[in-house]
């Protein structure tokens, strides 16, 4: 059996992966690189952000927690939309994905 | 609206067998899951577009998983199973619309797609609830800051995205379910700093006989285990995580060990969990009993109480992937016969095994343990209800100074388990802190629906009598 090598320990490089082109997506302005397949969530994550959202009553950051679409803490608001789950929804060329404040309506 | 001999509700191991052996046996079949491709938690799949070549370097049991996928395929290229994917069930009701009423016989009402603003029906003669599992965390300290996740949500994200929570990771809590997800951290390229399981070793070493029976699940987690050591990650028994601190996100674990002995570890990740609990909500709609321990209640077949509904894998008893594909199949098994109002037969090597992988997951069960007083480490500051942001303190002001004494008067009183994930993620922290017992949660969907769906008839197209669900 072979073993991938230290310097290829990634998750892409683990598997493999040849993904097709990177696209651009923005967060809260700022450019981000995303793979076809990923969703919001792993596309923040791969920039190495990790929250994404405010609570309502004390103002903290949240991000994935259940990673699965169970928890609803890693709600985002995209293309003006609060309320979605970062972790289901995949990310799309072009996206526009802002921190989510509060309930998220507010914002838009 | 199409009508199917049999529904599939989840396309895990349990589901998937179910689906394929009453296909095997000439049903018509729809298998519907939440997610694009089929495989569940234990299996979810690497997102198609990323085109991994070697996508078995994240899983164990690669090759029973490639017999399923094969076999699922086959049916599909057949016409006998319709596999239904990104459908979100929210309910089933009893009564397929068929003319003859006919004991049984349900719809499954599913959002459909990531913007699930729409919903549909489909209707069939019988239906088996393989809705898996979800893990339970015990809350403390910390444990909302982002970089704090569960052990299977790091799993799923890597499975599913390709990506890691941080760079240096503590794996904690106690159960199966951190070896594999330390594993694949760790080949993934992630310095998992330790694995630390409250439970003690000695706990397994008391049932070495019941565990002697099994084999092969023993060296699946000495595999895991040499896998860790090879990569210089430290398995410590009788450790706990006490506390986790930043300010915006993680910066670091307390550990605490035996001698009450506490160590601060630097990381940028945790992925935590404290077992399994099964997913019941769809069995309770249609008003399955549950077992004391709050899986769905089944015979030897598999069948619930309730005629023609029959529940496979997590929802009838944590035990793992092996045991929730040997109970699909008895289900698919017992339903392809049943369903044609015959008495299955053959299906008692498959019970036999079902006695022993269950055997060993009772085991399993006894010998993972809580951390030790983790009540008394939750500060009164500590949220417990990550939804609406309801503090330890609350929840014991509603024991103490207002008399609650169960989950319902708890929640009522605090809003700790009304928000968007209906008391999924804090029930059990809640209970443990109320000194209340633990109760399945109980919703009227079994996710959040949009108004505009609820305000519709389910499916307006294909449902002739065009009855509404929302009252």
């Amino acid at each position: 059996m072979t073993r991938p090598s230290r310097r290829l320990r990634t998750p892409l490089a683990l598997v493999e992966a040849q993904p097709g082109p990177a696209f651009h997506v923005t967060f809260d302005g700022r450019t981000l690189n995303a793979l076809p397949g990923q969703t919001v969530a792993a596309v923040l994550w791969s920039a190495g952000i990790v929250s994404w959202r405010t609570t309502r009553v004390d103002e903290r950051p949240r991000g994935v927690f259940c990673g699965i679409g169970t928890c609803f803490d890693c709600l985002v608001t995209a293309n003006g939309v609060p309320n979605q789950r970062a972790c289901l929804v995949p990310a799309r060329p072009g996206d526009v994905i802002t921190t989510q404040r509060g309930d998220g309506h507010d914002s838009v | 609206m199409t009508r199917y001999d049999l529904a599939v509700v989840g396309a895990g191991p349990g589901g998937l067998a179910a689906a394929l052996t009453a296909a095997d046996g000439g049903l018509r079949v729809a298998l519907i899951d939440g997610a694009p491709e089929a495989g569940g938690q234990f299996y979810r799949q690497t997102a198609r577009q990323l085109r991994a070549r070697r996508p078995e370097r994240l899983y164990h049991a690669w090759s029973t998983w490639a017999s399923l996928r094969d076999r699922l395929a086959d049916h599909r290229t057949a016409g006998r199973i319709a596999f239904l994917t990104e459908r979100h069930v929210w309910s089933v009701e009893p009564g397929d619309g068929a003319e003859a009423a006919e004991p049984g016989g349900f719809r499954i009402h599913a959002l459909v797609g990531a913007g699930q603003t729409a919903s549909e029906t489909v209707a069939a003669g019988g239906l088996v609830l393989a809705t898996g599992g979800y893990e339970r965390v015990l809350p403390f300290p910390g444990w909302t800051l982002p970089g704090v996740l569960t052990a299977g949500g790091a799993q799923a994200m890597l499975k599913a995205g390709l990506v890691l929570p941080g760079r240096r990771v503590v794996v904690a809590g106690s159960g199966p379910l951190l070896l594999p997800v330390a594993s694949g951290l760790a080949a993934a390229g992630a310095d998992v700093t330790g694995l630390y399981d409250s439970s003690a070793p000695r706990a397994f070493a008391r049932h070495a006989a019941a565990l002697g029976r099994n084999g092969e699940k023993l060296i699946e987690g000495a595999g895991y285990a040499a896998r860790l050591a090879r990569r210089g990650v430290r398995i410590r028994f009788r450790h706990s995580v006490t506390a986790a601190h930043g300010e915006d996100r993680l910066e670091a674990v307390t550990i605490a060990g035996p001698d009450g002995r506490e160590q601060r570890i630097a990381c940028d990740a945790l992925a935590v969990s404290h077992g399994m609990l099964p997913h019941t909500e769809l069995a309770q709609t249609l008003g399955a009993r549950l077992a004391a321990d709050g899986s769905v209640a089944v015979d030897t077949e598999q069948r619930t109480d309730v005629a023609h509904l029959w529940a496979a894998g997590e929802t009838t008893g944590i035990g793992g992937a092996a045991l929730s594909q040997v109970e699909g199949e008895i289900a698919g098994g017992s339903a392809t016969a049943r369903l044609r109002g015959q008495a299955p037969t053959g299906l008692a090597a498959k019970q036999t095994e079902r006695r022993r992988l269950t055997a060993f997951a009772e085991v399993i069960q006894t010998a993972y343990t809580d951390p030790a007083d983790w009540e008394r480490r939750v500060t009164d500051e500590t949220v417990l209800c990550r939804c609406e942001e309801v503090t330890a303190a609350s929840v014991r002001e509603a024991v103490s100074d207002l008399g609650a004494t169960d989950l319902r008067t708890v929640k009522l009183l605090t809003r700790a388990g009304m928000g968007w994930c209906q008391g999924r993620i804090c029930s059990p922290g809640v209970a443990g802190i109320a000194r209340c017992p633990f109760t399945p949660v109980r919703t009227p969907f079994a996710r959040p629906v949009p108004l505009g769906v609820l305000a519709r008839s389910p499916d307006p197209e294909h449902s002739p009598d065009n009855e509404g669900t929302a009252s």
